[in-house]
């Protein structure tokens, strides 16, 4: 490949030489270093202008400007062999898609930038899209917007949207389902005896099981989860099939408090509520509650209450008196 | 005066725990087509009635007022009523004018009973030309005791349960004796005359009636807070009187004083407001009503001080029983029976839900509500009598209280993981091996160093079981069913809570925040209104806007992680019932409409507002349909209710008739039922 190009000694040594001490593909050289660089006693400016600039002919070294100051980077010859099959207006647009990374460029940013016609930067995207160099990206925030970005590289996340995204779109039913996952190992956690802790109105049990049901931990015992304790349960379970983060787990543990079903006991400590657990009981069974009026102390209890709305039942269609949250505001 | 006895007595009947719901949890869709399909159709008898649009688009306070005057107390109250509640105050001409087929005798007749039922307050004002001139306006309290009045006498029958006769044989009239010494009955009559001495009520009840029990549930009402000796505050609305207050305290204040009108002013204030405290404070003596009586050196109340029914109090323990209700939901049954017996102990020195300073204006200030604020909760922890122990409390649990096993204090994970390691701590081959980061493995070491460290090991673990066993002995293995560690454990459950049910003042010794946790059983309350009628996403939505303050769509979006689409419908739904404020951000110079981005916010003054509003329309729309119902039914009512007639309905109504009464009954229950249910949603945002 490096037969390919044409290249004075002096240019290949140092292009060689730049590529060996940029491993990671990010390093910029100075003015300065490159000059030391040089073979020879005291090579002046000029020399390295001259070696410079054969190398810019060739796509063997990119200009970039950083903090005001000139710097320097090599451009492997793959690449360089790249652009020089390209036209300018191609070159011109597939180093702004490059310079964009892995945020990827709007088609539109591309025509401003670059100052070219639309029907130019269509025709050089397509033949550059038809060569494999760059690909077109959907991206979350703009969902209208063609966003391009090189071939090679993996959209961020901010163009993905993060785990919760497939294809672009909101997995509702992948968050639903690790939502629901995740609040079941947080109330396990949570209450000594789990989904049982909450006395239904229609539960049979004798007085002392009810008790014995309805306890919690000590105040002292730690019924809480971290994100951490989360995300390794959801880990080992094996239920996601993409690589999730303690912040992917604080995200959900959000929208659960939002729903009030978990609370937040201190920063990343979560707990269910009460309340979450107690919507698993469904809606009273009249004819148990006279059974189970034994219990007086209980029975005081039972008053209604807006936070037990998922235990009754709906009116039936020829209640009269039934009362219409919308029936004023319509 | 008989219809009011009548609709107290139908909703003593009724516990508020009827296997009958509120309903309102039925999806909003489903709610608005049967109100279009019925509006459509006409009102038609037998499909649901659904309000007229003229009743829903009454004011929803004053829809409510006047359903509840018409239903207690008949037409012409009701005129009066609803002229003094649409236009305020007005004096006996104004009303007239208003009103010319009233004559001004027929007026003041009404007038005096109306302002003996505590329904209107009047104020004598000087007009400027010096001349006196008396304005009459309604009262709150009086409408607020005729609107509760069923749970008023259910409370107070809890609280003070009648006392019980031993033999079912004694005669009816040792019965009747008795009732007329429950408390219920004497709150009863005091609240449809509005006020009574005990001279008038002893007068009042038979020869052989028991004096001393009546003296004495009189004793224990006034000790308990239940009646108050009425005075004239309780017949001057308050912000003529602050007014008057402050009024004369400014002109007190010399004109050539070298002060700012802005200074004068806040002299003035700061001078009114002693005045005005003084004033509202000393009618609370308990001294002048409660005397010692030389015969029998029995408490006894003074014969001709009128005494009143103390709405405050009442709304002290309805509060008591919506926090109740509250913890119960957030902490479980047995921590709300702790909490419970702790509200209940200093329920009657708690502060009053109804502030006076609300009435006069003066909270319109920002500053002077914030600095009310912080008065508040700085009062609520340092009034005497409103911090309790745990001691205290274990000393006041129900007698058939049991809270063994209530408290757990190992946790399962930890009980798992000991069974876990137990076998392997037995087998040496099975451990890790442990590697360094080059790549060394550690080897194991030898036999008589490991076994050494393995006995230090357990030594170790045994101390530490031992010190945590001692623990779990205090707890699980306590035998008193009313042990003070585990009333500990609960207070502390309590304070830990996410929801400020208790704080600790200092170590050990607590105090109720109510300040901060009405703030929010108010918006737990909300939610879940919002949850139950228009769905845990509109809950979820709602939450997450007033945890972000003010967010775009998309920031919606990646919180709380729902599509745009129901994101959408959602929204319009909330801001339909106002709980959410769009704001428009223009993005362009022309202010187009399609570049702009929206913003949403929650407003807690406005959608609590809403909601009260809406409740207060339902309850008012309830009462409506109960009396339509009867109207619509007078003649066999009328009938039922003849004096020969009843008790032997069977006998001489027709089958048809039978179960037509049936139905009748039945739907005022019903009625009833959700009135009271809504009216415990309603309080929550009325009282402040």
């Amino acid at each position: 490949m490096n037969n390919n190009v044409e290249l004075s000694d002096v240019a290949r040594e140092l292009h060689s030489h730049m590529l060996r001490s940029n491993k990671d593909g990010s390093k910029l050289f100075t003015q300065k270093e490159l000059q030391d660089k040089l073979p020879g006693n005291n090579p002046t400016l000029a020399d390295l202008m001259l070696i410079v600039q054969e190398l810019l002919d060739k796509n063997l070294i990119k200009l970039v400007k950083q903090n005001n100051e000139l710097k320097f980077q090599p451009v492997d010859f793959q690449e360089a062999a790249k652009k020089s099959t390209m036209s300018n207006e191609e070159a011109l647009v597939y180093s702004y898609i490059e310079a964009s990374g892995r945020e990827g460029i709007w088609s539109k940013t591309i025509k401003a930038r670059t100052n070219l016609h639309q029907h130019v930067v269509l025709k050089c995207l397509k033949s550059l899209e038809s060569q494999r160099y760059v690909k077109s990206v959907k991206s979350v925030k703009y969902p209208t917007r063609k966003i391009y970005m090189l071939y090679h590289l993996q959209p961020s996340v901010e163009v993905t949207g993060g785990p919760w995204f497939t294809e672009g779109e909101l997995d509702v039913e992948f968050i639903n389902s690790l939502l629901t996952i995740i609040w079941r190992y947080v109330a396990q956690n949570s209450f000594p005896n789990g989904f049982q802790t909450v006395v239904g109105r229609n539960d049979n049990s004798k007085n002392g099981d009810i008790k014995k049901k309805s306890s919690q931990y000590s105040p002292h015992v730690r019924s809480y989860s971290t994100t951490q304790e989360i995300l390794d349960f959801i880990s080992s379970a094996g239920v996601a099939n993409v690589e999730l983060s303690t912040a992917n787990i604080r995200s959900l543990c959000t929208v659960l408090v939002y729903d009030d079903r978990l609370e937040e006991v201190e920063f990343d400590c979560y707990r269910a509520t009460l309340t979450s657990v107690a919507q698993l009981v469904g809606p009273i069974d009249e004819g148990n509650t006279a059974k189970n009026s034994k219990n007086k102390l209980l029975d005081e209890m039972d008053e209604f209450s807006i936070f037990d709305y998922h235990q009754t039942i709906g009116p039936s269609e020829n209640d009269k008196e039934a009362v219409y949250f919308d029936e004023w505001a319509l | 005066m008989e219809s009011t006895l009548n609709a107290i007595k139908n909703s003593v009947d009724q516990k508020t725990d009827q296997p009958v719901n509120l309903q309102s949890n039925i999806p909003a869709s489903i709610q608005t087509s049967n109100v279009n399909s019925t509006i459509s159709n006409g009102l038609n008898n037998d499909s649901i009635d659904i309000s007229t649009l003229e009743q829903r688009s009454r004011n929803p306070q004053r829809f409510l007022w006047s359903e509840l005057i018409r239903s207690h107390l008949g037409t012409k109250c009701l005129t009066i009523m609803d002229t003094l509640i649409a236009l305020g105050r007005l004096s006996i001409r104004e009303i007239r004018d208003r009103n010319p087929s009233f004559t001004i005798k027929e007026i003041k007749l009404i007038l005096v009973s109306l302002i003996q039922l505590r329904l209107i307050k009047c104020f004598d004002d000087i007009l400027p030309g010096g001349k006196k001139m008396t304005y009459y306006s309604y009262d709150e309290d009086g409408l607020h005791i005729l609107l509760y009045s069923g749970l008023i006498l259910n409370e107070i029958n809890e609280k003070f349960p009648p006392l019980a006769t031993d033999d079912d044989t004694k005669e009816d009239s040792t019965n009747s004796n008795n009732e007329q010494a429950s408390a219920a009955t004497i709150v009863q009559n005091i609240i449809s005359v509005g006020s009574l001495s005990l001279g008038d009520y002893l007068s009042s009840c038979s020869p052989d009636a028991p004096k001393h029990e009546i003296i004495d549930t009189f004793v224990k009402l006034i000790e308990n807070g239940y009646l108050i000796p009425i005075n004239k505050l309780n017949y001057t609305p308050l912000n003529d009187l602050w007014n008057l207050i402050y009024e004369k305290e400014y002109k007190l204040i010399s004109k050539n004083a070298s002060l700012s009108d802005l200074k004068k002013r806040n002299e003035a204030k700061g001078k009114a407001k002693l005045q005005f405290f003084e004033l509202l404070n000393n009618v609370n003596d308990l001294s002048k009503t409660i005397i010692i009586d030389p015969k029998t050196s029995l408490k006894t109340v003074k014969l001709n001080i009128p005494l009143t029914f103390n709405l405050e109090r009442f709304l002290k323990s309805r509060r008591s029983n919506q926090l109740i209700k509250f913890a119960k939901s957030r902490l479980g049954v047995m921590t709300a029976l702790i909490y419970k017996t702790a509200l209940n102990l200093i329920e009657q020195k708690s502060p009053s839900l109804r502030n006076p300073m609300f009435k006069t204006g003066l909270l319109q200030d920002l500053d002077e509500a914030e600095s009310f604020r912080e008065e508040a909760i700085l009062q609520e922890e340092n009034t005497p009598g409103l911090t309790f122990s745990a001691l205290d409390i274990s000393k006041h649990l129900p007698k058939d209280i049991d809270l063994r096993g209530s408290l757990v204090s190992t946790h399962n994970r930890d009980k798992a993981i000991n069974k876990r390691e137990n076998p392997n701590s037995d087998s040496d081959n099975i451990r890790k091996k442990i590697k360094t980061e080059d790549g060394f493995v550690i080897p194991a070491l030898p036999k008589h160093v490991a076994d050494k460290i393995q006995d230090q090991d357990a030594q170790d673990n045994k101390n530490e079981d031992e010190s945590t066993t001692t623990v779990d002995m205090d707890i699980d293995d306590d035998d008193d069913p009313r042990s003070i560690t585990y009333v500990n454990g609960h207070l502390r459950l309590l304070t830990q809570s996410s929801i400020p049910f208790l704080q600790e003042t200092k170590p050990g010794v607590y105090h109720i925040p109510y300040t901060k946790l009405m703030e929010c059983l108010r918006s737990h309350t909300y939610n879940y209104l919002i949850a139950s009628t228009l769905g845990q996403s509109a809950m979820r939505l709602c939450r997450c806007i007033i945890a972000n303050k003010l967010v775009s769509e998309k920031v919606i979006t990646s919180t709380a992680l729902m599509k745009e689409k129901d994101i959408r419908s959602t929204i319009s739904s909330l801001i339909k019932y106002n709980v959410l404020e769009i704001q428009e951000v223009p993005r362009t110079v022309d202010r187009s409409a399609a570049r702009a981005v929206f913003l949403f916010r929650f407003k807690e003054k406005h959608s609590y507002a809403f909601m009260r509003q809406n409740l207060e329309w339902n309850i008012a729309n309830l009462l409506h349909k109960k009396e339509v119902l009867k109207e619509n039914n007078a003649t066999l009512l009328l009938k039922a209710n003849r004096e020969d007639v009843r008790g032997r309905e069977a006998e001489l109504l027709l089958p048809s008739e039978l179960n037509q009464l049936k139905m009748i009954k039945e739907r005022e229950l019903n009625a009833y039922v959700r009135i009271s249910r809504i009216l415990s949603l309603w309080e929550v945002f009325n009282f402040i």
